[in-house]
């Protein structure tokens, strides 16, 4: 490794030497102090060899005197490269500029993520950072991360703690939300059946119980009431709370039209943009808007290396891809799959901590659509709180 | 110069080593190194010709190449089928 680096940096050439005395020749360069390697021919009066790119001038010097000709077939390694960049002074100078612009570059935050807000937009935060100076563009060594992290705090008061970091042209801003009180909550209320069924379990924690394990309820009866007695005999209003376990019935039908419309691809174009910074440039003429009937994919190609740096130059690539609506017939068996899924699904969305016991699912087609219908049997939390109504 | 070239002579000489010879090392049949050479006498893929202190070294072989060559060493590589002296 340390060899062909040093051979790199040395550089080298390989020379096709022809003539009568190639021998002869050898031992002349040999005795300029010229190292040769790699020396083979193809015959008695040609030979290739590799020597050093400092010896060249020596080597066809020495090839010269012994009636020898010296060809270079190929120059490798830094100081030919250097030689060659020498010829083209205008890629040398965009390369300047580049690596210029690129170190300049460095010190401008192009591209700013925020990490760790949950409920809180992101947007928001990115309005109050840009409010205190850390906006796409500008200067970060000019950035004062403590005030930045204070004034974003204060404009965002869900927020309990920010932090702000830099890694070249990439701004990093870290948050915490504030967790929520968890003082108990004020008021007065009752607690109602949320479903229709059997109970099966109480537990009553605070107010006063109206219904007993096995009765049937309907959905909205009191269950637990917002009072409670005292031993004087004076009723006291207060916030019920119960866990109230019963056995409900759940129907639920969705439905599909049999035949339905498939989008076919009727026609597309590509389009092109420029965004710099906070400018776009259209290489089309015409509204940048997607025409109706129509989806645009957009894809964006920045000039960045991810996690490395970022310019504020992004190229639009965007393909406009015309749709027609075309009616096709659906499989009753698929759709009807399909459909008991997304059933059972919200089924299981809904009872939201409950069991399902038993489901049936039954299909039926009416009117050129599909209805599907699941009836389960379950077990469930049927205690909802309602707050009493005001004075 | 004649000094530094006795006292060298004298060295190799308390410590046994040749002095003013040709070392041919042969590593199989691939490679054969050539010490205290004189200079190349002929070159073919098929033949090499060295100048050696005391005559000519001639190998012989198949694909011969001069992986190396400086005033003093040279390195041959190949399939080499002889060496005479």
């Amino acid at each position: 490794m340390r060899a062909r680096l040093e051979q790199l940096l040395r550089g080298s050439a390989h020379v096709e030497i022809s003539g009568a005395d190639i021998p002869g020749c050898l031992n002349a360069l040999v005795r300029e102090g010229i190292e040769c390697r790699a020396a083979s021919g193809p015959d008695a009066f040609t030979l290739r060899a590799e020597i050093p790119y400092r010896s060249l001038r020596a080597a066809r010097a020495a090839a010269a005197r012994r009636n020898c000709d010296l060809r270079v077939l190929r120059e490798r390694g830094l100081p030919s490269a250097a030689k060659k960049l020498r010829r083209r002074l205008a890629l040398m100078f965009t390369a300047v500029i580049m690596f210029s612009a690129l170190a300049a570059s460095s010190f401008f935050a192009w591209d700013i993520d925020v990490a760790g807000a949950e409920s809180v937009p992101e947007g928001r935060i990115l309005r109050a950072l840009a409010e205190a100076g850390a906006k796409p563009g500008s200067f970060w060594p000019a950035w004062d991360a403590d005030a930045i992290a204070n004034r974003v705090l204060l404009a965002v008061p869900e927020l309990a703690w920010a932090g702000v970091s830099v890694a070249g042209s990439r701004a990093e801003v870290r948050v915490r939300e504030r967790t929520p009180s968890m003082e108990p909550a004020a008021g007065t209320g009752s607690i109602v059946s949320g479903a229709s069924g059997i109970i099966e379990r109480m537990e009553v924690f605070f107010g006063t119980p109206l219904a007993a394990v096995g009765e049937a309820v309907a959905e909205g009866e009191t269950l637990v009431a917002g009072s409670v007695t005292g031993y004087d005999g004076a009723t006291e209003a207060v916030r019920a709370s119960a866990r109230i376990s019963a056995r409900t019935a759940r129907e639920y039908t969705a439905s599909a039209p049999l035949e339905a419309m498939e989008p076919r691809e009727t026609a597309s174009h590509t389009r092109w943009a420029l965004v710099i910074g906070n400018k776009r440039v259209n290489f089309y003429a015409g509204s940048s808007q997607t025409p109706p009937g129509c989806v645009k994919i957009i894809e964006e190609l920045p000039l960045a290396v991810e996690g490395m740096f970022a310019l504020p130059v992004t190229l639009l690539r965007e393909c406009i891809v015309e749709y027609a609506f075309e009616p096709r017939p659906c499989g009753a068996d698929e759709l009807a799959a399909e459909l008991e899924a997304l059933l059972a699904e919200r089924l299981e969305r809904e009872l939201d901590g409950g069991e399902t016991l038993r489901q049936s699912f039954t299909a039926r087609e009416s009117g050129g659509r599909l209805y599907v219908t699941l009836r389960a049997e379950c077990r469930e939390d049927i205690a909802v709180y309602l707050p009493d109504e005001g004075p | 110069m004649k000094k530094a070239t006795k006292t060298a002579a004298e060295i190799s000489e308390r410590l046994n080593l040749p002095v003013g010879v040709t070392r041919i090392t042969l590593a199989g049949t691939r490679q054969a190194l050539i010490e205290g050479h004189r200079g190349l006498a002929g070159y073919t893929p098929e033949r090499v010709t060295v100048r050696a202190m005391l005559g000519e070294v001639c190998i012989d072989g198949e694909a011969l190449t001069l992986s190396a060559m400086d005033a003093d060493a040279l390195l041959i590589s190949g399939r080499i089928l002889s060496v005479t002296l």
